[in-house]
């Protein structure tokens, strides 16, 4: 009898792998920066589903549960790239976005987007892909983790071992960072 | 009048501590003020509200490759356990 309920079960998964796993890597893609360590990720995760499998009692949709694995693989993937001291030894200088007097600094204030047409979305979403991969490891880390943790600020520092003062200074570089790399991009587009 | 004055610099760290959770009331007002008369902070807020949710709908708006090979993959590894 176990043996043929074990069968069931693995049936069962296997579906869950073929109905889902476009989904996830689709998902894993966009938040890490290498295509072989979102499929990596996603296994992983499936993995961890396949060996927990016994804590999931349907009290959830698999598309659910999976998709919170994933998110905890991927959580962990940032929290070691944070905390790797090569990563850290690339910290960039911050650019001199601000004056003295702590005020947007000629050439850097945030300006309206002139934005339209059918395609704006996917063009945005194209630009801040190729944004994310511009930024420093660690800076990226600190932004994936606001949406994987959703945004439980408290759970983040502890995630990466820091305060929340360090926090928001670094979070609020990086998507300074990120905004003006955007901003550059819809200019030269517009120029096109 | 002094302590209402904030900078661009810490206009834009309040705005992305905003986005996680309410701001105590000092700071909100604090910001509220400061945004009312700097348009380069009140552009900053706007981009910035939209880059959240573009990082939020990210990978929902890309076609679906096929991922069969993975998916045998995955079916294989997990073969190997109990
Ligand atoms: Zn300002």
């Amino acid at each position: 009898m176990p043996i043929a309920y074990h069968t069931v079960e693995k049936r069962e998964f296997n579906e869950w792998v073929h109905a889902h796993t476009g989904d996830l890597l689709r998902y894993a893609k966009t938040r890490v920066r290498e295509e072989a360590e979102a499929e990596d990720l996603v296994q992983s995760a499936f993995v961890a589903a396949w060996e927990g499998r016994k804590k999931y009692a349907q009290q959830s949709s698999p598309r659910t549960w999976l998709f919170s694995i994933l998110k905890n693989k991927i959580a962990d993937h940032w929290r070691k790239a944070y905390r790797d001291p090569v990563v850290h030894g690339q910290e960039p200088v911050d650019a001199d976005f601000f004056g003295d007097n702590g005020r947007w600094a000629p050439g850097h204030i945030p300006a309206e987007w002139g934005l339209g047409g059918p395609d704006q979305a996917e063009q945005m979403h194209r630009f801040l892909a190729d944004c994310l991969r511009l930024l420093p490891s660690h800076w990226r880390a600190v932004v994936e983790m606001k949406f994987l943790k959703d945004k439980d600020a408290e759970l983040i520092c502890q995630e990466l071992g820091i305060s929340a003062t360090n926090y928001w200074q670094q979070i609020h570089r990086a998507k300074v960072r990120l905004r003006e790399c955007i901003s550059t991009k819809i200019t030269k587009d517009n120029h096109h | 009048m002094q302590t209402l004055m904030l900078s661009c610099r810490k206009a834009a760290e309040l705005t992305e501590r905003q986005s996680f959770a309410p701001l105590p009331a000092v700071q909100g007002f604090q910001l509220w003020m400061h945004t009312r008369i700097c348009a380069g902070c009140q552009a900053y807020q706007r981009q910035s509200k939209r880059i959240d949710l573009l990082l939020e709908q990210r990978g929902t708006e890309t076609a679906l490759r096929p991922t069969g090979p993975m998916e045998e993959r995955i079916i294989a590894a997990i073969s190997c356990k109990n």
